[in-house]
């Protein structure tokens, strides 16, 4: 293996891990986002809404991943709406996730309590202010640590953008491992460059939130 | 040239009927490799030895943080690089057994957690060996209540058989992009193969619920 | 035959810096009925857990007929002892559970067949006729075929006495037996403990706080403090004359609560 190819292999690797943590950060924004309004739907007593929510949570779960970013990628350009690879990474794996991070919120909302809801029944909270003020708070804080498992998954899932030509972590070591002839050493920088996103970055991102909220429920609980 | 064309979805037909049929074998193999595999790791995790406890612990954290397409090809290519050449068919299930078997083996993990103190404990005061132990007692009553989150890696896995494609197993999602490569008409194939994805989670869901169900009342448990 | 049935020797638990029980000595006859009573956290239920193996003990020996359980003889030192050994000398004793500890996925006859079958050996069909005779013992012939969760408690705890006599035990280990039991359903076990004693040959070692039963059944009573025998003594001596105040105060306090 000559010096140039490695040198050249190694920074397309930094490269592919640069691109994979930007995808992460979006398709997190977007699942994050996307799982919290469609959880919220999913528990709303309007029916509609509710089986809105339902039909989502169980298209973007039930589908396979790869499915539905050959459909972002592939069929959406039919309809004349063709986009940038990059979109169809970060909302298609975002999307994907956020089917199960709605599933996520509702366990949890559910989860709250009962009494909690007729507390603030009898204090005759409106809906919306409950849900914001009592029920919401719980729930996050319950739901923190799955979130924190759903990421990493988010993670090892923007591996399959591999299918849809852009270099993230995966392919690059693909790439770099093809040109040089050493798969072993590549594919095991990957895969460890992976853990270590998901157990230095997204674990402790995770735990610290889980902390802060924790904490500051206390200071409530004091004041 | 309409959005939607039927003449399409006769003609993938038969392509997505060879694609399921690997992606259905995959599925019920690997699966079956987890299940096994992932009650092994349990039980190593269970080690009086500290040192053998944690590795596997270890492995097994290290095996859910990494994508499974990349565990695919690590197997797939770095064995020829040594000489050691792995079929693809084999390579893809056995990769695909071990990446569940280590989600299996947390959720026996808890389901045996969860068997009472008390139950241990009468095991030693009858004088049961340690096998009869697990083999009677315990893993009768550890296992029928996980069988819902067993069932759901399950599915999971159903849905992870694309990644198969990556290393030229003909799976389902693969054969639907090749028809759609060869006729540049994509929509009907992956839309189909997606509708079969959906159709074989809800079946399945269903399927295990009525499983778990069934279990426990044979096991008496609740 | 002056050999006691059980010796505790010296006996030391402790958790981390809190001794539990402290240099426990105390024979325990052939056939003998020794109730154990105290307050909570007197190390009364230790006693019967480190002679059931459930707790390992930190200092001293145990003798089961002379024989160590946790320790084996080995040219002429007391070692650790192996499985075997273990598996030998345990299977002298049975015990009941406070909480019974039925195995949820077996009927009351597999309850009382599963031990038998696979550590004694037994033909199923022999281990089935010892299961019902015990079963129809502890009055409990019409629910052989019912799981626990089908049974009441006292139902319960007499499977699991069943279970345990099933193995044919010398000694029978009693731990609170009838603590987690409604009251109106503690009579039918005592009942059958009563009868036990009166009908087998069995050594039976009980922690209790059924003071009324200990009193009446019982060769000895001990009193437990603080992780060492208050006071002992046959009942009527040690219900009716205690001679320490702590066993005054505490029987004074139960004899209120009730």
């Amino acid at each position: 293996m000559n010096e140039f190819a490695l040198g050249f292999s190694v920074a397309a690797l930094v490269r592919g891990a640069g691109v994979t943590m930007v995808v992460t950060f979006g398709a997190s924004v977007v699942a994050i986002v996307f799982g919290l309004a469609v959880g919220l739907i999913r528990v709303s007593p309007r029916w509609p809404l509710k089986w809105f929510g339902v039909a989502y949570i169980e298209f973007f779960r039930g589908t396979s991943l790869l499915v539905q970013l050959y459909w972002w990628f592939f069929v959406l350009p039919i309809f004349g709406l063709a986009l940038s690879p990059w979109t169809v990474a970060i909302f298609g794996v975002g999307m994907n996730v956020s089917g199960y991070g709605a599933e996520l919120v509702r366990a949890a909302i559910q989860g709250v309590e009962r009494g909690q809801y007729e507390a603030s029944t009898a204090l005759n909270f409106p809906r919306l202010k409950m849900m914001r003020r009592i029920i919401l708070p719980q729930a996050i804080r319950a739901m923190l640590p799955s979130w924190g498992n759903l990421l990493i998954e988010l993670l090892k899932g923007t591996s399959l953008i591999f299918f849809i030509t852009i270099t993230e972590l995966t392919t690059a070591s693909k790439l770099a491992a093809d040109a040089t002839g050493n798969y072993l050493l590549f594919f095991a920088i990957a895969l460890f460059g992976y853990y270590l996103l998901a157990r230095a970055i997204i674990t402790p991102l995770v735990r610290w939130l889980e902390r802060r909220m924790s904490r500051a429920y206390v200071r409530e609980m004091l004041a | 040239m309409s959005i939607w064309d039927w003449t399409y979805v006769w003609a993938a037909f038969p392509y997505l009927y060879r694609g399921a049929l690997v992606t259905i074998q995959a599925t019920l193999i690997g699966f079956a490799i987890a299940l096994v595999l992932g009650l092994v790791f349990a039980l190593v995790r269970r080690s009086p030895n500290r040192l053998v406890s944690v590795a596997m612990a270890e492995t097994v954290e290290f095996i859910r943080s990494t994508p499974l397409l990349l565990q695919v090809f690590f197997v797939y290519f770095v064995g020829p690089q040594f000489g050691i050449v792995i079929p693809a068919w084999i390579a893809g299930i056995g990769v695909l057994g071990i990446h569940y078997a280590a989600y299996c083996s947390e959720v026996y993990r808890a389901g045996i957690e969860a068997v009472e103190g008390g139950q241990w404990e009468a095991c030693i005061a009858l004088n049961l060996s340690r096998s009869r132990t697990w083999r009677a007692i315990i893993l009768p009553q550890a296992i029928p209540p996980v069988v819902p989150a067993l069932g759901n890696y399950f599915i999971g896995m159903f849905k992870d058989t694309p990644i198969l494609a990556a290393i030229a197993i003909l799976e389902m999602l693969q054969q639907a992009k090749n028809f759609g490569a060869e006729n540049y008409r994509y929509i009907e194939a992956i839309t189909m193969a997606g509708a079969f994805y959906l159709l074989f989670s809800l079946v399945a869901s269903a399927i295990v619920q009525a499983t778990a169900f069934w279990l426990n009342r044979r096991y008496h448990l609740q | 035959m002056s050999e006691p049935m059980v010796r505790f020797e010296n006996v030391t638990k402790r958790y981390g810096a809190l001794t539990v029980l402290d240099e426990l000595n105390l024979d325990i006859e052939r056939n003998e009925k020794v109730s154990i009573i105290g307050p909570s956290g007197s190390g009364k239920t230790t006693v019967l857990r480190m002679l059931m193996t459930l707790e390992r003990i930190n200092e001293g020996v145990i003798r089961v007929e002379g024989e160590p359980l946790t320790h084996e003889e080995r040219n002429g030192k007391l070692v650790t002892a192996s499985d075997r050994h273990l598996r030998r000398v345990r299977g002298k004793i049975g015990m009941v559970f406070q909480h019974f500890n039925l195995f949820p996925h077996m009927t009351a006859l597999q309850n009382c067949m599963e031990a038998p079958v696979s550590v004694l050996g037994l033909p199923k069909k022999e281990a089935e006729e010892r299961a019902s005779e015990l079963l129809e013992m502890v009055g409990l012939g019409d629910k052989m075929k019912h799981f626990p969760i089908q049974l009441s408690g006292g139902q319960k705890q007499r499977v699991a006495i069943a279970r345990a006599l099933a193995m044919r035990p010398k000694v029978m280990l009693f731990d609170e037996v009838t603590s987690a039991l409604d009251p109106e359903l503690v009579g039918e076990v005592l009942n059958v403990i009563r009868k036990l004693g009166s009908e087998h040959d069995l050594t039976m070692l009980m922690v209790t706080h059924q003071m009324g039963f200990a009193k009446e059944f019982s060769d000895r009573v001990c009193f437990f403090y603080g992780g060492k025998i208050a006071e002992q003594g046959p009942p009527e001596q040690l219900f009716g004359d205690p001679q320490e105040e702590r066993t005054r105060q505490f029987l004074s306090a139960v004899l209120e609560a009730g």
